[in-house]
C-alpha cells in the first residue's frame, strides 16, 4: 500500500515538475506547480510529517502559486516562449542537469543497503505536532523569533519595491 | 514502509528538473517557478533524512526554509513586477542595465 502510494506521488511530482518546466503558457506551468506541491505535500504526510504537509498545502500551494498568478496577470504575461530547447545552451544545461544527477544518485547509492526509517520514527498523529512544537519553541526559539523579524522586513521591502514612483 | 532511498533519489530527480528549468527558461517568473521546484526537492530530502534519524532537527529545518522562501519569492516578485513597469519585459536577457 505504501509503495503504491509512493509510487503514485511520485510519478505525479515528476510528471508535473517536467510541465512547470517546459509549459508554452506561464498559468500551465503555476497550474502544474501546483500539482507538484500537493504530491509533495503527499509525501510529507507519507513520511509521518503531518504538520509539515499541512504547512506546504497552504503556504505553498495556496499563498506562493496565488503570488505567481498575480504577477501572471498584473504583467499581462501571454507567455509564448518555452525557452530554446535546441541551442548550444539547452544542451550546456541538459548536461549540467544529468551530472549534476548522476552525482547524487550515486552519493545516495553509496549508502550501505536500503536505508529503512525505524518503526518508532515520526510518532504519527497528535504526538508528533506535540514534539515538534517542543523543539521548535524550546531549542529553535532563537532562529524562529529571527524568521520573523526577517519576514517583517521582507514586508517592508515589498512595499518600498512596490510603491509607485 | 518505503526505503529512505527512494525519497532521495525522487528529491535528486525534482532538483536536477529545476535545475535545467533555470538554465532554459528566460522567463523570470517561470526561472522563480524552477527555483520554487528545487527547494522543495531540498526540503523532501529533510523531511527523510528527519525521518530516518527519527529526529525532529530535520522538520525545523524544513519549516525555516518554507519560512524563509517565502519572504525571498515575495521580494522577487516586486522586484519583478518592477522591472516589467520599468522595461515593459519580462524576459531575463533583456535585463542589461549593469552590462559593461
Amino acid at each position: 500500500m505504501g509503495q503504491f502510494v509512493f509510487a503514485l506521488l511520485a510519478l505525479v511530482a515528476i510528471a508535473s515538475a517536467i510541465v512547470v518546466v517546459s509549459a508554452r503558457r506561464v498559468v500551465a506551468s503555476a497550474l502544474a506547480l501546483v500539482l507538484c506541491f500537493l504530491a509533495v505535500a503527499g509525501l510529507f504526510i507519507l513520511q509521518g510529517a503531518e504538520f509539515l504537509g499541512a504547512v506546504q498545502i497552504m503556504l505553498y500551494a495556496g499563498s506562493i502559486v496565488v503570488l505567481f498568478v498575480f504577477v501572471v496577470m498584473l504583467a499581462n504575461l501571454r507567455g509564448d516562449e518555452s525557452g530554446d530547447w535546441t541551442g548550444p545552451r539547452a544542451f550546456g544545461a541538459a548536461l549540467l542537469g544529468v551530472v549534476v544527477l548522476a552525482q547524487l544518485l550515486a552519493v545516495f547509492a553509496r549508502a550501505r543497503g536500503w536505508l529503512a526509517a525505524p518503526s518508532n520514527g515520526l510518532a504519527p498523529g497528535e504526538g508528533h505536532v506535540q514534539v515538534l512544537g517542543k523543539v521548535l519553541f524550546r531549542d529553535y526559539l532563537l532562529p524562529f523569533e529571527i524568521l520573523s523579524v526577517i519576514l517583517l522586513a521582507a514586508l517592508f521591502g515589498l512595499i518600498v519595491i512596490g510603491r509607485r514612483k | 514502509m518505503v526505503a529512505v532511498n527512494w525519497y532521495l533519489a525522487l528529491g535528486a530527480v525534482l532538483f536536477s528538473i529545476g535545475l535545467v528549468g533555470v538554465l532554459v527558461r528566460r522567463n523570470i517568473v517561470v526561472m522563480l517557478m524552477s527555483v520554487e521546484l528545487m527547494v522543495n526537492a531540498v526540503n523532501l530530502n529533510l523531511v527523510a533524512f528527519s525521518n530516518l534519524h527519527a529526529h525532529y532537527t530535520g522538520l525545523v529545518l524544513a519549516l525555516f526554509v518554507i519560512g524563509v522562501e517565502a519572504a525571498e519569492l515575495g521580494v522577487a516578485l516586486a522586484i519583478i513586477l518592477a522591472w516589467h513597469r520599468h522595461s515593459g519585459r519580462l524576459d531575463a536577457d533583456s535585463a542589461t542595465l549593469l552590462k559593461g
